[in-house]
């Protein structure tokens, strides 16, 4: 375990990995900044850069960038009341108000140290929780993570957000575009109406590059307007009063980070939920709940403590049973995948050194992302305008030239501008794109496992392995929990008003 | 157009997707549609109770589905009403094309002139019409993003460029 632990890091002290680790990190501040696109434009937009490096210097790549966007994000609610993404949502409420008051730099600052604290810990709680996850991975078979990837797609269905029935349908759609192209079991091509090119399936990273980035930017150019303009104020604290704020707040900081590492292991309950959760947590635990959404530094540090926890929490079941927590992480496996990096025993097995590098780079990039952060957050604080005219032509290019770079075929082009109008219609009308990706991504390991399970146990595997049954019963129980709370909470309120 | 007809049109598309889906799959092996027939034949029942379920719902309450009331949470994102058309939703409409006019007049140029030439036509373009630079801004702009373009795909990654239709109708 030491030794990987080393390894990993070594891997890291490359020229090549250090500069990817640079060049992800500003990246990812630059996207994240620009309200509308986000962690996972950023790493969407990554995906065909992913070939052809050292893995250790990818990984920086893309999740120094994803780390980056999480702070980026940040910055748009605090400064300009517009959510980088919906995880941010929750700086709004106090950020947004002490910009006003002229505490922009202040908020930036505990923001950045507390997103940095919940990262390190998120860091911490990954490369801790591999020596207990270990044993459990490899004493599972085949027909176990089948059932873990079946449990990993109801229980992100029912809890996911927006309509259910159409979040549903959404994974259905996700699941079926997956078993377009050659079947990998019996030979036979599916779906592939004569066309050579579906034959090797729909590229996941290209479908990824027009399902985000490009709907995204259809939807920016629907938005129409200028996406902020403001006039900034004098400022009256600096970038360090609020360093100060998040380490006098660290019990804050510490309930907030553990709150995001539990959000995080859970597949469904994106990290959005986690900052709401997180700041409501603060203003109930507050002695002065009056002061949040006024301006209380807290009312930032919380969010950004289990934001920057999260990402370590929802790391574990993606790795280590390739189980993505929410749509940034299915979209992180993709990569994964398409780099050669299989998530599940192999992983925390022959793979631990790269499992350490990952460790290694939420530590180094989360740094990275706080030093740059707090050294421009005073230049940020007086940013005044955006305008999304000049963003939508080059964040197109990048998207079309991308999916191109992917394999080299301009049908890809074709299929991300066809991608990016589904995705555009999936928001539009509740269609969540997060469960149609997590459907795409858990697709595979669905039919080859099942597959296996049948070849190795029989086609009544289910009753024959305990384990396996267990695990079903377990996957009914939770699918069908929110529907009996729900029949007893009508009950008891029909009871209650029959009396 | 109405909210109601606007979901019900998707909901009827997708019934078609995944009815086809599922005749395609009876033509396979019983290997091959193992898992692909029972999930469509699962999205196709989605589907189905869906398109009933919104077309009985109170138009307010559209995005609330039943498995969302059965739960007790409520599709947060879109508050539907049936509002006759107005010019806001006239003006998004016609925004809406406008933005997939441009997806695919960017995808009609790659495929026609190559990835690069594209990229420098529509980024110039697409200045000019939103009237965001001037012509001579939006050339200067334009031609810069493309050099970076270049420079990062076909010097950096190496990338080996599709030239478009049009070249190979030329050197014909």
């Amino acid at each position: 375990m030491f030794e990987a632990i080393l390894a990993g890091l070594a891997a890291l002290s490359t020229p090549q990995a250090i500069l990817f680790m640079i060049i992800g990190v500003i990246y990812g501040l630059m996207i994240g900044i620009l309200p509308g696109l986000g962690g996972i434009v950023a790493i969407a937009l990554l995906l065909p850069f992913t070939y052809g490096h050292e893995r250790a210097a990818t990984l920086a790549l893309l999740l120094g960038a994803h780390i980056a966007t999480i702070w980026g994000g940040s910055v748009t609610s605090i400064l300009f009341k517009v959510p980088g993404a919906a995880k941010s949502l929750a700086l709004v409420f106090d950020g947004y108000p002490m910009t006003q008051q002229g505490h922009a730099s202040r908020a930036l600052g505990a923001s950045a140290t507390a997103a940095l604290l919940g990262g390190l810990m998120g860091a911490v709680f990954l490369a801790f929780s591999i020596p207990i996850v270990r044993p459990v991975m490899l004493a599972l078979g085949p027909s176990e993570y089948l059932m873990m990837a079946l449990w990993g797609l109801t229980i992100i269905a029912t809890f996911s957000e927006g309509s259910l029935l159409k979040g549903l349908i959404a994974t259905s759609l996700g699941i079926m575009i997956a078993y377009v192209g050659m079947d990998p079991v019996s030979g036979t091509p599916r779906f592939w109406f004569g066309n050579v090119y579906l034959l090797d399936g729909i590229s996941f990273p290209v479908a990824m590059i027009g399902l985000f980035a490009v709907a995204e930017m259809i939807k920016l150019y629907v938005k129409g307007g200028a996406i902020v303009d403001r006039i900034p104020g004098e400022e009256k604290s600096s970038v360090f009063d609020g360093v100060r704020d998040a380490l006098q707040h660290w019990w804050l900081v510490l309930r907030s980070s553990l709150l995001g590492l539990w959000i995080g292991v859970l597949p469904g309950v994106g990290a959005s939920v986690g900052g709401i959760a997180a700041y409501a947590q603060a203003a109930q635990m507050s002695k002065t709940p009056e002061r949040f959404g006024k301006g209380a530094v807290e009312g930032v540090i919380a969010p950004d403590a289990t934001l920057g926890a999260n990402e370590g929490g929802g790391l574990m079941p993606t790795l280590a049973f390739g189980i993505p927590g929410g749509e940034s992480m299915a979209i992180l496996l993709v990569a994964f995948l398409s780099m050669g990096i299989v998530p599940g025993p192999q992983m925390l097995t022959s793979e631990l050194d790269l499992v350490f590098s990952m460790v290694w780079i939420i530590v180094i990039a989360n740094i990275l992302t706080t030093l740059i952060g707090l050294s421009i957050s005073s230049r940020l604080a007086k940013l005044p305008t955006l305008n999304p005219n000049v963003m939508i032509p080059l964040v197109l290019s990048v998207c079309f030239l991308g999916a191109f770079a992917t394999r080299g075929l301009v049908e890809d082009v074709l299929v991300a501008a066809l991608f990016g109008i589904i995705g555009y219609l999936m928001d539009k009308y509740s269609y969540s794109r997060a469960n149609f990706v997590i459907g795409m991504v858990l697709a595979d390991m669905i039919e080859r496992n099942l597959h296996i399970s049948m070849g190795l146990y029989g086609n009544l595997f289910v009753l024959t392995r305990p384990i396996t049954l267990a695990m079903l019963i377990f996957i009914i129980f939770t699918t069908a929990l929110p529907f009996i709370r729900q029949l007893r909470r009508q009950k008891s309120m029909t009871t209650s008003s029959a009396t | 157009m109405s909210q109601r007809l606007q979901e019900n049109i998707v909901a009827s598309v997708l019934l078609c997707v995944f009815v086809s889906y599922i005749v395609i799959t009876l033509t396979f092996g019983p290997n091959a549609r193992l898992v692909p027939l029972p999930i469509a034949s699962l999205g196709l029942i989605f589907v189905v109770i869906q398109l009933i379920w919104q077309n009985l719902r109170d138009t307010k309450e559209l995005q609330i589905d039943l498995l969302a009331s059965l739960t007790g949470q409520v599709a947060s994102e879109h508050k539907a009403s049936e509002q006759k058309p107005t010019n806001k939703t006239n003006d998004k409409f016609q925004r809406e094309l406008r933005a997939i006019a441009f997806v695919t007049l960017f995808v009609g140029l790659i495929v026609l002139l190559g990835p690069i030439a594209a990229v420098l036509i529509f980024s110039i373009v697409f200045f000019v019409l939103t009237r965001h630079f001037t012509l001579v801004k939006a050339l200067a702009v334009g031609t810069g993003f493309t050099l970076a373009l270049y420079m990062l795909f076909v010097v950096g990654l190496q990338l080996q460029l599709y030239h478009g239709v049009l070249q190979s109708f030329i050197a014909q």
